[in-house]
């Protein structure tokens, strides 16, 4: 499964959110393949599904394939796992 | 042994991914993942040079149409934003490692328990430093790799922390502070906000149009104002288009780089970068456990995202209001160039600490005022780093890099003094 954490920049905060995911993931005893990007470069990379802000979702949605999922506080590992077992339970479906 | 370690100082790529290596193994990755995270560390490197180069190009030719036109001259230059990374790579990256050691030990052992996890704020911040040590005269290399690395520590450490209460006031969110330059122009945002804010009407509580969100996307706005600022230029000067080339097709050409190169360097930042950092939060979580992490700046814009669109649209008019002004006047000596980047992060944060103090007047004004220090402080800092980081500062400029890469140039300057007398 390959998982991209979008921010405007695709450095700083879509890092600390590629972070939180992994920890998560981590938990869960999944693998997968998680990458930080910007906006633009996520639009044109194949993945099963993009986690990033509220307002760059409403930005990319409808412009990529791929499920997105939308976290307020990349930091918040409670919030971040609640978007990752969505997530996963839509992938089983 | 003298000639291997200087020829991997000159060769930043080399360099950078050693430390990578040191970071992936800390990690205890596999040896695969370790050779190819090194590899990715140093492609990374000269990625980055190529997108700086790429940037720097783009805007190079307005200066130089314009400075053609003063009767001086550009004065000579020794070393310029390519070639300056490309020889003191090695430096930056020694600075940044022994930097972040400090910067640890710090909060080891200090009150102040800030850990900077903003991953290429860590890259730019020994450029700046080192830059300034640069152009402050010093010329041993020990010394130089020293004050930058303690000059980096110290803002990473400090600057969090003093920001906190105004994250936790526009956050309501005391668990995290934050790790960007925008500090100084965003803290005085905050202040006025404080002073002539009215707390009662939120930025939030307003409807602003969806399709103003495409500002996001920096590559695309930076583009657009490069391409405006092409053809008022090139209206004013003519010399800017060569033979057999239109001004709109050169304007788009440069627009288009721009933008291009911005994504070239950042994807260059990303390998770089992502190699280092989960090694670095994994190493100070276990040094420092009740620390305070300082975020990038996007984290906080997710709480009041009004609030920094409208910073961003404030501090685009002030600033570029400002800029004609000191163009015209030749207030700098050189030209300046509308800041796109600066205004979106920088002064997004400041209209979300003005928000923060004092709602939506407090960060209208706050913003204002942030938007005119931003460009005061880009000049200033321009002109002072013209042997070094000129045209990258005239683009990434405007915030704590200006502020503090200007009173580390005249540390510097005081250090070389004092060093030279006992040479």
């Amino acid at each position: 499964m390959k998982i991209l954490a979008v921010c405007g920049f695709g450095v700083g905060s879509s890092m600390i959110l590629r972070m939180s995911i992994e920890k998560v993931l981590k938990e869960l005893d999944i693998k997968a393949d998680v990458e930080n990007q910007d906006v633009n470069s996520a639009r044109g990379i194949p993945c099963d599904a993009i986690f990033t802000s509220i307002e760059i979702g409403r930005e990319i949605a409808g412009t990529v394939s791929a499920k997105v999922y939308t976290v307020k506080k990349y930091m918040d590992l409670v919030e971040v796992r609640v978007a990752v077992n969505k997530m996963l339970e839509e992938n089983n479906k | 042994m003298n000639a291997i370690i200087n020829s991997i100082f000159r060769n930043p790529p080399v360099l950078l991914a050693l430390i990578s290596a040191i970071g992936l193994i800390l990690q205890r990755k596999k040896i695969a993942d370790v050779i190819k995270g090194s590899i990715l560390a140093a492609v990374g490197m000269v990625i980055l040079d190529a997108g700086v180069g790429m940037l720097v190009g783009s805007i190079v030719p307005i200066n130089n149409a314009v400075g053609s036109l003063s009767a001086s001259g550009s004065a000579a230059q020794g070393l310029s934003d390519v070639t300056f990374l490309a020889d003191y790579g090695g430096f930056v990256g020694t600075a940044m490692l022994v930097g972040m050691i400090i910067h640890v030990l710090i909060a080891r052992f200090t009150p102040i328990k800030t850990i900077f996890l903003t991953g290429h704020m860590l890259w730019w911040f020994p450029v700046v430093f080192v830059a300034a040590g640069v152009e402050g005269g010093i010329e041993n290399k020990i010394i130089l790799v020293a004050f930058a690395a303690i000059a980096s520590a110290l803002y990473w450490s400090i600057m969090p922390w003093i920001m906190r209460k105004y994250v936790s006031d526009a956050t309501g969110d005391d668990s995290f502070t934050l790790g960007h330059p925008a500090g100084f122009i965003a803290m005085l945002s905050g202040f006025v906000a404080s002073k002539v804010g009215d707390k009662s009407k939120s930025t939030e509580d307003i409807n602003i149009p969806e399709g103003l969100s495409f500002f996001r996307e920096i590559s695309i706005t930076g583009g657009i104002v490069i391409l405006i600022m092409y053809i008022v230029i090139g209206l004013f000067v003519p010399s800017l288009v060569m033979e057999g080339e239109t001004l709109v097709m050169l304007a788009i050409k440069q627009g288009l780089a721009f933008g291009a190169g911005l994504t070239i360097m950042l994807s260059g930042v990303r390998l770089l970068i992502n190699q280092i950092i989960p090694a670095f939060k994994g190493i100070s979580e276990k040094l420092v456990p009740n620390a305070l992490p300082a975020f990038d700046c996007p984290i906080i814009f997710n709480y009041k995202p009004n609030a920094v669109i409208i910073g961003f649209m404030v501090a685009m008019v002030t600033s570029t209001i400002i800029i004609v002004i000191c163009n015209t006047f030749n207030v700098f000596g050189i030209m300046v160039i509308p800041l796109v980047i600066t205004s979106f992060f920088e002064c997004g944060t400041a209209a979300v600490f003005g928000e923060g103090q004092g709602g939506l007047k407090g960060a209208i004004i706050g913003t204002v005022v942030a938007a005119i220090a931003m460009v005061l402080l880009v000049g200033i800092s321009a002109v002072i780093f013209s042997g070094t980081l000129q045209n990258w500062l005239l683009i990434f400029g405007g915030n704590d890099f200006s502020v503090f890469g200007v009173i580390a140039k005249f540390i510097a300057e005081l250090i070389t003094s004092v060093t030279g007398m006992f040479a």
